[in-house]
C-alpha cells in the first residue's frame, strides 16, 4: 500500500529548536508508527521562489499538512502569514487542495490557552479560503516549558500532551477531525498559572544575571 | 502628543488609500505636528529571531542592526499608534506584521496581570491610544469580526486607554472617508 504522506510546516524561527517543532515532531513520530512518511519546511526557509516550489509540489503529494508555530503578538509569526498567503495564491481553486487535510498545533508563552483564539480562527479562515479539510487546532498556554522538555508518557507535566497528541493521530490516520475532548485534553494547564508565572519571572532574572544584565533588565535605552 | 502611523500597504495598495492616509494626516497634524509615518515595505527590516535576547542580553534593544530601531525609538515614545493593513485571513499582513513581532524590546520580559490575562508590562508606560485601519478586497464578516479582535486584543498588549477600528474595501467616496475619518479620530481621542 501507498504511504500517506504528512507535511510539517514549522512557524517558528527557531526552526528544530524551538517548543512548536517539539510538539509537531512528537505528532509526527505518531504518524509514523501508522504508515505516514513525512517531510519537514521551516517558513523562515521558503522565501526564494524555487524553495517555495519545492514546499509545494511536496504539499500537492501530501494528505496531511501540519503548521506549527508560536503566538507572536496573537497571530502568526510574519513569515508563516507570508507563506499562507503563498499558498492561497497557488492553489488553483479549491480542487487542489481539498483532498488535503489541514491541522494547527499553536504554542502560547503565556499560561491562558484561549489567547490563542484568533490564531485558531486565523488558520480556520486560511483553511476555508484554500479548500483544505479542516481537522482542528491542537492549542496550548504555557508553551515555554517546552522549549527544553519534550511531550513524554514519563512525565507527569507533560503526560497529557503526550496523550492528546497520540489520539491525535488516531483520528488524522483515519482521516478524521480531531475532536473536541483531544482538544481539550492538550489545552490543560501544564501546572498552576501562579506557579508558571513566579517560575518565569524568577526564570528572566536568573538568565539575565547569567548574562551579567540584571542590573539592566528594565533599563529605558530610548527614553529621551 | 507624538502619532507613530505604520503603513504596512503595498505601494499599490498605498494608491488606494492615499485618501484616506492624507486625510488622516492633515487631521492628525492640526492635533500635533509630531508625526512619523514608515512606510513599512520601503523599510529593510528582518524577521525576528525568537532569540529574547532584546530581554536577557542587551535590554531594550534588538540585535539584529536593521532598520527596525528607528522605529522602535519612535514607539517608544509615541502617545498614539495607527496601524495599516491589508487583511490576510482576519488578521494583519506579513509587512505590519513583521515589525510588530519585533517590538518586545519595548516591553518587559516580565508578566503580569490584566483583564484577568497574562502579559507583559510597557518598558516606557505611557498613555497610549491605539488605532488600526484594515484594508479588505471582499468584505468579509468572519475576517471583520477577527480583525477587531485582535485589535482589541493589541491594544491590551499596548496598555491602550482607547482603541479605534475602520475596515475600508478602497472604493468608498469621498464624503464617506472624511467622515469615516473624522470618527475614527474622535474615538482614537477618546471622544465617542
Amino acid at each position: 500500500m501507498k504511504a500517506r504522506k504528512a507535511i510539517l510546516l514549522v512557524g517558528s524561527p527557531k526552526g528544530r529548536n524551538s517548543a512548536s517543532y517539539n510538539l509537531a515532531s512528537y505528532l509526527l513520530n505518531e504518524l509514523q508508527l501508522k504508515g505516514f512518511a513525512h517531510k519537514c519546511f521551516f517558513a523562515r526557509d521558503l522565501e526564494k521562489t524555487e524553495d517555495f516550489d519545492r514546499f509545494y509540489s511536496a504539499l500537492l503529494d501530501s494528505s496531511l499538512l501540519l503548521v506549527v508555530f508560536p503566538l507572536y503578538v496573537d497571530q502568526l509569526p510574519a513569515s508563516l502569514i507570508s507563506v499562507l498567503k503563498e499558498i492561497r495564491s497557488r492553489s488553483r481553486g479549491f480542487a487542489e487542495l481539498s483532498d488535503k487535510q489541514l491541522v494547527a498545533i499553536i504554542n502560547c508563552g503565556f499560561p491562558e490557552t484561549r489567547q490563542t483564539d484568533p490564531a485558531v480562527a486565523i488558520m480556520k479562515i486560511f483553511s476555508d479560503q484554500c479548500g483544505f479539510q479542516w481537522a482542528g487546532a491542537l492549542a496550548l498556554g504555557m508553551g515555554a516549558m517546552l522549549s527544553k522538555r519534550k511531550p513524554s508518557d514519563h512525565d507527569h507535566m507533560t503526560r497529557h500532551i503526550a496523550a492528546s497528541l497520540k489520539a491525535a493521530a488516531v483520528h488524522l490516520e483515519n482521516h478524521k477531525p480531531i475532536p473536541v475532548s483531544v482538544i481539550e485534553m492538550i489545552a490543560k494547564p501544564l501546572m498552576p498559572h501562579w506557579l508558571y508565572i513566579m517560575v518565569g519571572n524568577l526564570g528572566w532574572k536568573y538568565r539575565a544575571k547569567k548574562n551579567r544584565v540584571r542590573s539592566l533588565l528594565t533599563d529605558r535605552p530610548f527614553q529621551p | 502628543m507624538n502619532t507613530v502611523i505604520l503603513n504596512g500597504l503595498s505601494i499599490q495598495m498605498r494608491k488606494t488609500m492615499n485618501r484616506i492616509t492624507e486625510n488622516l494626516f492633515k487631521k492628525v497634524s492640526t492635533h500635533s505636528p509630531d508625526i512619523q509615518l514608515f512606510h513599512l515595505d520601503e523599510k529593510k527590516i528582518a524577521p525576528c529571531l525568537g532569540c529574547f535576547s532584546c530581554w536577557i542580553k542587551t535590554p531594550g534593544h534588538c540585535i539584529i542592526d536593521d532598520q527596525q530601531e528607528e522605529i522602535l525609538r519612535a514607539l517608544a515614545v509615541a502617545d498614539r499608534i495607527i496601524l495599516l493593513t491589508p487583511l490576510v485571513f482576519g488578521g494583519y499582513g506579513p509587512e505590519l506584521k513583521k515589525v510588530l513581532d519585533r517590538i518586545i524590546p519595548v516591553l518587559l520580559p516580565f508578566f503580569y496581570k490584566v483583564r484577568g490575562e497574562i502579559h507583559h508590562p510597557q518598558r516606557y508606560p505611557r498613555t497610549r491610544s491605539l488605532g488600526a485601519i484594515g484594508f479588505i478586497e471582499r468584505k468579509n464578516p468572519e475576517e471583520i469580526e477577527l480583525f477587531r479582535d485582535i485589535v482589541e486584543r493589541n491594544a491590551i498588549n499596548w496598555a491602550a486607554r482607547s482603541t479605534a477600528i475602520m475596515i475600508l474595501e478602497g472604493d468608498e467616496t469621498d464624503e464617506y472617508l472624511m467622515a469615516e475619518s473624522d470618527k475614527f479620530l474622535e474615538t482614537l481621542e477618546g471622544k465617542s
